[in-house]
């Protein structure tokens, strides 16, 4: 988690990722930031995200983005 | 450069995690959106260039890892949107391929807090106004830069109330266009109806219905009217900002 967390501070460093719960929905994060960290989690972690991933349910929390990369190593 | 086969959603989203990386410069935002259009696309080794069909013109994605653009085909508009800290590097790039500034925005933000609440003029309009609220929208947004929607998405939106309304004897004096609960996509009332308060009861009617939680609006970074209205209802300008380019 901590290594997300250095990714996900560089991308929107503004973000309380350790605190926030629903990051899409309150508007915190918008769709072009999911973008902005989905590629920074593909170089970080050598994983490859499809689009279909994109979807706001992945990225309520650093939580949920954590699944998604780890669903993404065991790809 | 060469132009992406087979085109349509499928053939393309395959391509766009090819391009995803650190250093990309992209205007990729809802990708769902993209499986309603009618797609064509192009690539280069430093880029793939999506572009989706309007009427005289071609609406531009962009996924960009180097430059240059490409030339592409027709007249092409794209809108950059530059989160805080970003340095303008596609812009520039834009620049030197001969696409020049259309309109600048800025986003608002308005934080979590109570609101004075909905005047009682404004409702939710229904499907039944689709030509009405369609007509002022055109009437008020320019048709390349308005981010109007289609008829289709329109109807949908009233379907689903996302459209707040007030009219007066002659018909709609006003309209608001939300996206989800968080976002005002257009606000705008017809000229003969400004300054009556009516954009503001609006905006109120849409805070109230989403709890007044945080929520966000583009709006032109020039037009001082707008801006007042929501710098009056608690938004201020969070960073972000946006220019849209055309190249005929």
């Amino acid at each position: 988690m901590e290594k997300l967390l250095e990714i996900l501070k560089t991308v929107c460093p503004d973000v309380d990722f350790e605190t926030e719960t629903d990051l899409v929905e309150d508007g915190i994060l918008t769709s072009l930031d999911i973008v902005m960290i989905v590629s920074e989690l593909m170089a970080s972690y050598d994983i490859r995200i499809d689009v279909d991933d994109l979807m706001p349910e992945n990225f309520k929390s650093a939580e949920t983005i954590l699944e998604l990369v780890k669903r993404a190593e065991e790809n | 450069m060469r132009m992406v086969s087979p085109t349509g959603f499928d053939g393309i989203a395959a391509l766009i995690p090819k391009y995803m990386g650190p250093g990309l410069m992209t205007n990729l935002s809802d990708v769902s959106s993209l499986r309603r259009e009618e797609l064509s696309a192009c690539k280069t080794n430093g880029g793939l260039y999506i572009l989706r069909r309007r009427e005289g013109y071609s609406l531009l994605t962009f996924l960009i890892k180097s430059g240059p653009v490409p030339e592409l085909p027709g007249t092409v508009v794209t809108e950059l949107v530059a989160r805080p800290g970003d340095r303008g590097e596609a812009a520039e790039l834009f620049e030197s391929a001969g696409y020049h500034k259309l309109l600048r925005r800025v986003r608002l933000t308005r934080p979590a807090g109570a609101a004075d609440g909905p005047g009682k003029a404004v409702y939710k309009a229904s499907p039944s106004e689709l030509s009405e609220v369609d007509r002022l929208l055109r009437s008020c947004f320019d048709p390349v830069t308005g981010c109007l929607p289609s008829k289709d998405e329109l109807s949908l939106d009233l379907a689903e109330g996302k459209v707040f309304a007030v009219s007066v004897a002659n018909g709609l004096a006003g309209v608001l266009r939300a996206s989800g609960r968080r976002e005002i996509r257009q606000l705008c009332v017809g000229e003969p109806y400004r300054g009556r308060g009516i954009a503001g009861a609006l905006v109120e009617a849409f805070l109230a219905e989403n709890g007044n939680g945080r929520c966000s609006v583009w709006t032109g970074s020039e037009n001082a009217a707008a801006l007042a209205v929501y710098k009056k209802h608690g938004f201020s300008a969070d960073g972000y900002t946006s220019t849209v380019f055309i190249k005929r």
